[in-house]
Parts: C-alpha cells; structure tokens; sequence
C-alpha cells in the first residue's frame, strides 16, 4: 500500500523494528522513564494553565506524543503539553463557553482538531522550509512573554485567591490579583513555596533528582496527612487536583469531538484565525527543539515530516481527549541526554505516563494546587532567555525590534495576534535587509591594486568604480539610480559598475540600470559595467541593456579578481582620453621659442599603464581596443608597471604579434585557414606579457631636453618615451609626433611655408 | 583566408624620394594641426615605385643625425645641426630593409 506521506513508508517499519536492537530498547525505556517522572507533573501543571483538567495534561503527554513520534522526523523530540502553547489556548477559549454555550473541553477539542488540520496541511504541502524565514528571535521574544504571562496567571493559584471576574488581558491579571490580595491562603502559599524550593534547589545537587516530582510529593503529603484539602478547614481549604476534576485509574481517553461533525460556523471562525496562530506557534516551536538536539546529535531533519507528525499527533489527539501539544524543550533534553537512543524513548515516555494514571491515579489526586502554581511559576522564570534578552539588546536593531516587539505583543495583545506579529516583524525585517544593496568604491592604488572605501568617499576622479553587493531584486533596485547618482563629482566622467557580488538580479533592476545610463548619458557621462557573471549575462541579453550600453563597455567575470575591473579601467580612461583630445585639452603648455623646449611641453597624458601580470590575451584585447578607438593607424605600446607600481617594460603591437606567431612558421601558415590560424595563435594566449615585452627601458623626466630626447630616441631606439617621476612611476609619454613638434617649436618651423610646392 | 590585399588601405600619404625633410617635416606638422594621420608616409622614387615608409621617428633621429654633446646642449647649437640636416632628402632616413608584402600574400 503506497504510503499517503512522504518519506516514510510503511513497509520500512517491519524493517526498522527488526534492526531495533535491545541495547537501544533498554536506553530508550530508561530515558523514557526519566522523561515521564520529569513530565507527568509538568504535564498536569500546563493543563492548569489553559484552565483544563490536569488529567488532560496527561492524556495530551501520552497521546500526541506517540503519533507525533511515529510520524516525525527528529529521533529525541518529545511532543505533548507546552506552556506557551497552553497559553494560548487560554487566551484563545476561556471566554467561549459563555459566548457560545458550549463546553470548554469540547471548544478545546475542536481548536485541537483544527491545529492538527493546518500543521498536517503545511506539511502535506512541503512548507516545512519556511520555518528558515522566522526569526529564532520571535521565539525567545514570545516565550519571555508567554513566561510573565504565566507567572502572573499562577500567583492567584500559588496564593490560593479566587478572582471575581474573568481577567482580560495581563494587565487586568495583575490588578485584579492585587485587589484579592486580602483573601490569600497562606497555606497553599507555603505549600507552593515549598514546591518551587524543591524544583529550584533539588537539581542542584544532583541533577538527575527530579524536583518537581519530589516538590508535589512531598507537599501532597503535608497537605492529605495534616488535613488542608478536607472541606473543614473552611477558607484556608487547599484546593487540590480532585476538586478540579478527579483522576480516574482508567485510560479511557477516546472521546469524539461533538463539536467537528459539522462544526459550528462562528465558533470555528472565531477559532481559525487562533488555530492558525497555535499551529504557527507549535511548529516553530517543535522545528527549533528539534533543530537545537539535532545540532547535537548530528541528525538531519526533514521539516515536512515533521509538521506532519506534528499536525497528526494534534488531530489524532483531538479524538482522545488531548489539546494541542507541540515539541517541550525541557522533555526533549532530557530525553537526549538520559540517553535516549530512538523515537521509541518518546513512546516509552507516555507509556510510563500511562502507568502513572493507572498506578498512581488515587495518589496524584491529592497534589495541591498551589504545588503546580510553584512549578510553573519556576517554569515561567526560566522560560524568560535573560541572557538571550540581553545579547540581543546589545545587537543589531533588527532582532531587537523583533524580538521585544513580539514580547510586548504578547503582553498588550491577544497572544494568538502576537505569533503573527512576531512572524511579521521577522519577515518584514528580513525584506527590509536583503532589499538593500551594499555599495562602496574602489581607487586604483599605484601598485595595480585597488583599495575599498565606503561610497561616495572616494577622491574625485574622472574614472569612478562603485561596487554592488547584494540581492539586486524589485525591493533593493527601488532609488538605486539615485543613489548611485551621489558618487558623481564635477570632475567624473566615466562611471564604472561591478556586478559580481549582486544576487537575484530581476527585472526591475535592469529598468534602474538602464535609467541610470540614460541619466549618465544626459550628463555626457558614460556607463562601463564590469564583473558580470553568467547569469546576469543573460538577462542584461534580454532587457536589451547589453545593447544599450554597448559591448565596448562591457566586461565579463572571470576567475581571476579584479581582472574584468581592470580591464574596464582601461577602457575608462580610453573614453577619458579620447574626451580630452576632442576636447582639445591641452596636456602641455606650449614653449615660446626663445625658450629650451623640454618634455613637459611636449608629452601626452594619454599613456596607459598596465600591470606586468597580465596574460598576452588581455593585451591582445587592450590593444586592439585602443586601435579601434584611435584616429591613427599607428599604435601606441603598452607601458608595463611592477606589483611597485614603477615602470618595468615595453609592449608593442610588435611584441605581442611576435609572441603569438612564434611557433608558427610560414611555411605551416601558408597552409592553415584563418580557424586553424586562430587556434594556434589563441595557445600563446595565456602566457605572461612581461616574458615578452621590452624591458630595461630608459625614461625622461618631465625637465628633460628635447635634445636629450632626441638622443634617446636615436640611441636606444625608442619611437614612444615614458615619462616618469622621481620613483620611476610613469606619468607620461612622448609620442613620435611629439618629438616632431617640438623639434618644430624648436626651429621655429612654420608647416604652411614649408610643404611640397605642387 | 585572409589575404593582404583584406586587411590593406590604399589611402595614404605619398612624397618623392627626392622630397627633403624639410617638406616631410612641414607635411607632418601640418597633418598634426589638422588632425589627419600622420603615422607614417609612404615614399615613392623617381620611377614610381614604393621606395620606402617614412615615420615621424625617422625624421625625428634623421634630424638629430649624428649629433653628440658633452656637456648640457645649448638650443642654438642643435638647432643649427638640425636645420643642415633639414635640406637632406627624405630616402636618407628610409628603412633599407623595409619588408613589402603582395595584395594576395596570405597570413604567413
């Protein structure tokens, strides 16, 4: 028979069940054992809360416990009875028996079986991963609250006090405490005090005293043996376990909601919004136990069956007098470490629970009231994460406001209202982060390098290079071009973009990208893209920006860093270049002639520098990009500067076709086509520039003579001259023609006079 | 296959060898005012065949000729070397072994 949920097949439990060794059997009935001494009280004091019979704490330990076991995915976690849950149903139910007529037992059932409903729905449906996306701080900011809620429901048990009206909210709980005040029975003060001692100071012995237990015990006792639940002792009776609703030494635990054949249409829309909210609530809760133990046992989970062991045992237990339960973080570290080996360690605990109820039913009737209000009044104290609570005040804003945003919730909101706000506040949050992009600048350092600094703290340059890093999608695109536009000083005149760190790149984006081109564009200002991976390829391909911005001023990621930013660099400055001669920038002054023409008359800022690092394919690219940018057929070399900064070589167009058609001789190249041509040459490709290129190289300062020049350029044969300073960083060249213009400076020339007559 | 004759221009500067580096000097300058491409002229001899290819490098050393100073050069001293100079022709800076490729040569 195909098994109607996914991951587990039925046909694996006879399987399973023979691989169960006895080993593991003995360790899972101990921690069992272990787990139901610890949580047969608790389980009767969280019933107290919701304001249902404690018994029913018992039944809701055993019964959803087991299926959620059977079904779940974590081998430790233990379902049943938690306080913020019970809370909740609180919170949730207490008013609607007068509203509706019904009985609160069966109004509990139907928001049992509803609960149960939409956890086995999400996990049906495989929504366990959403789980991710809520905040661990909506979890420490509900349970803090949930646990002052708790305290102050318990001290009118812990006191004895009956109040005079159904409280409404937290603040009513404690107002109309304090005006009871004047009835507090100091018997059950003393008995709860007693309790809460044990369970405080017990375990710090030994920890494996079970306080709790030992707590009711031994007030039980002081009450039955000295009389304090008998009718008699008037107004300083002490309301027991039996005067709630009697256990009987019987599981009759069947019971079939009479309120979910068919529901009632108000009640179950009154109920849906808070069923929705406790399923919420209980499957964060189970999914961060069991993910905190499987951190340490090193299991892996699978959330969609988790929640749908959690919505089983939740719907199951509806028909077996059990309200929702969800993962106790208390049973379940004991559980693990007693030892507990398999999920049979949690059904051997509602075994023994069950055991309990058969065996020691007569007894557990008499346990005090007030002994349960110290329980969970101990309970509520630890349940407020004081350290958590403070770490996060020191932290970023985010997970304080959503963590004690949902805490307040809890306090001044109906609790169901405040899971939401607490999954709210995390989602909203969430959004808020990732929908902002992380800008900061790069400036070249002298030694090819670049240095990072935050945006728009960069010096003005005519080049300037904003890195994005971030989830590039609708919320983050939104005022990007604005904010990109702060960047820009008077002096910019090429903005250059790196993509490579941006992530879900979406439509929207390309719209902001290509209204910030055409906001550059009005400004004569160009637009260069670098460190564009694959993926963004393709959708700048289809938004049509690839064409917008040109080819030119595109370039790709490639595994070497920065490689695409320098590149792109290069071609900003060509742009700049190119600006300045069209312009008609003079770079020089212009020697009078009676002046000694020196280089600083006659050179060109235009020289490009480029690190000795690189591959002979990127110089390949740069050079030819620098042709097709020029008006002269002539071309210019590549000045090559160490990891210093400081100028090491030469490349001309001469070198690098020298390189690439060394190993080709002409014999074999008559013979190859144009492919075969190009594959051959495209092998010397990867091989380093700096072997190529023409080192030793002289230079001139910006004082020196033209004469000197002139000489430079005879003896060592140099068409183009660097310029450098005075730690040998290029800053310049001297172009042939530069030579010959101030070779014509210098003889006073006149060109119109002097040209060919015809 | 990409022959010579695909990569070829046939828009270029022409002088006589017998033009001297006054005038080659003068049309540089010129071409340089006017923003033409200047980067290279190329040189025909009195029977109209391809003498050579003069760059503004080559005039510029063709110039300076032989000239050495000892000490710091005086802007006169050059000057008038370089101006003797100016009357040479322009086939005494030419490449001797200038390479000449045919319209149909291949890439080898």
């Amino acid at each position: 028979m195909p098994s109607p949920f996914p991951n587990l097949s039925f046909s694996d439990i006879g399987p399973r069940l023979h691989r169960y060794r006895k080993s593991e059997l003995r360790a899972d009935a101990v921690s069992g054992l272990t787990v139901a001494v610890m949580g047969v009280p608790q389980a009767m004091a969280y019933a107290l809360i919701a304001g249902l019979p404690p018994v029913w704490g018992l039944y809701t330990a055993m019964v959803t416990c087991v299926v959620s076991a059977l079904l779940g995915s974590s081998s430790h976690l233990v379902t049943g009875p938690t306080n913020a849950i019970c809370m909740v149903i609180l919170s949730l139910t207490a008013h609607l028996p007068e509203k509706y007529g019904y009985g609160l037992l069966e109004i509990v059932l139907l928001l049992t079986f509803l609960t149960g409903f939409i956890q086995l729905s999400f996990g049906l449906l495989r929504l366990g991963g959403i789980i991710r996306y809520v905040s661990h701080s909506v979890v420490v900011g509900f349970t803090a609250g949930a646990g002052i809620l708790i305290a102050a429901n318990q001290i009118q048990n812990l006191l004895g006090i009956q109040l005079h009206e159904r409280p409404e909210h937290f603040f009513q709980v404690l107002s109309y405490t304090a005006q009871a005040l004047p009835e507090a029975n100091y018997l059950a003060l003393i008995l709860g005090v007693a309790t809460a001692l044990c369970v405080i100071f017990l375990p710090l012995l030994n920890p494996r005293i079970p306080g709790a237990l030992i707590g009711i015990l031994i007030s039980g006792s002081l009450a039955y043996f000295l009389g304090w639940h008998l009718p008699e002792m008037g107004a300083g009776k002490i309301e027991i376990v039996k005067d709630i609703e009697p256990i009987s030494a019987s599981l009759n635990l069947f019971h079939f909601p009479q309120l979910i054949a068919p529901p009632p249409f108000e009640l179950t829309r009154e109920l849906g919004i808070g069923a929705a909210a406790l399923a919420i609530l209980g499957l964060i809760e189970a999914a961060s136990i069991a993910r905190a133990i499987a951190a340490q046992s090193g299991q892996r989970l699978d959330f969609n069956r988790e929640f749908i062991g959690q919505g089983a045992g939740n719907l199951v237990g509806s028909f077996f007098s059990s309200f929702a339960g969800s993962g106790s973080f208390t049973r379940t570290a004991v559980c693990y470490k007693s030892g507990g080996k398999t999920r049979m360690a949690a059904i051997f605990s509602a075994f023994w629970t069950g055991a309990t109820i058969l065996l020691f039913a007569p007894i557990a009737n008499y346990i005090p009231k007030a002994s349960l209000a110290g329980i969970l009044i101990v309970i509520a104290y630890t349940m407020v994460d004081k350290r958590r609570l403070l770490i996060t005040w020191r932290s970023s804003k985010h997970s304080k406001i959503v963590l004690f945003g949902t805490l307040v919730s809890t306090l001044i909101l109906p609790l169901e209202y405040a899971v939401f706000v607490g999954v709210f506040l995390s989602i909203a949050l969430l959004l808020r982060v990732t929908g902002q992009i992380d800008l900061t600048q790069f400036v070249p350092r002298a030694d090819s390098g670049f240095d990072e600094v935050p945006f728009n703290r960069a010096p003005p340059s005519e080049v300037v290079i904003v890195n994005m890093e971030g989830d590039l999608y609708f919320a983050a695109a939104e005022d990007l071009d604005y904010e990109l536009l702060e960047c820009i000083t008077p002096k910019t005149r090429v903005v250059i973009l790196r993509m490579k760190r941006l992530r879900a790149v979406g439509s929207t984006a390309m719209a902001i990208l290509e209204r910030f081109d055409e906001i550059l564009k009005s400004r004569n200002l160009q637009l260069v893209v670098c460190g564009i991976e694959e993926g963004l390829k393709q959708i700048m391909t289809g938004s049509g920006l690839r064409r917008l911005i040109g080819e030119q001023n595109l370039f790709y990621a490639d595994n070497k860093l920065f490689q695409s930013m320098e590149l792109a660099l290069a071609r900003a400055w060509s742009i700049v270049e190119m600006e300045r001669r069209r312009d008609n920038m003079p770079s020089q002054a212009v020697a009078s002639p009676d002046s000694n023409i020196i280089a600083s008359n006659i050179l060109s800022k235009r020289a490009l520098k480029f690190g000795n690092q690189h591959q002979i394919r990127e110089a390949v690219w740069l050079l030819s990009e620098m042709l097709k940018q020029s008006k002269s057929k002539a071309s210019q070399p590549l000045f090559l500067q160490n990891t210093e900064g400081k100028l090491d070589s030469e490349l001309t167009l001469w070198n690098v076709l020298h390189s690439l058609s060394k190993k080709i001789d002409s014999k074999t190249a008559d013979a190859m086509d144009d492919d075969a041509l190009g594959k051959a040459v495209r092998m010397r490709f990867s091989e380093q520039i700096d072997a190529t290129a023409r080192a030793n190289l002289s230079s001139a300062r910006t004082d020196t003579s033209l004469e000197s020049l002139l000489q430079l350029s005879r003896d060592e044969a140099m068409q183009t001259i660097p310029v450098c300073d005075d730690e040998d960083r290029l800053i310049a060249m001297i172009s042939p023609i530069g030579l010959i213009v101030g070779l014509g400076a210098a003889l006073n020339f006149n060109p119109e006079e002097e040209l060919p007559k015809a | 296959m990409t022959r010579a004759r695909d990569l070829m221009t046939k828009r270029f500067l022409r002088i006589s060898a017998e033009n001297t580096l006054r005038e080659t000097l003068g049309i540089l300058l010129h071409g340089e005012q006017k923003k033409y491409d200047t980067g290279a002229i190329v040189i025909i001899d009195q029977e109209g065949e391809f003498a050579g290819i003069a760059t503004p490098s080559q005039l510029a050393i063709g110039l300076v000729g032989k000239w050495e100073s000892n000490d710091e050069p005086s802007k006169s001293a050059f000057t008038a070397h370089a101006e003797t100079n100016l009357s040479e022709t322009v086939d005494t800076i030419l490449n001797p072994n200038q390479p000449i490729a045919s319209p149909l040569d291949a890439h080898g």
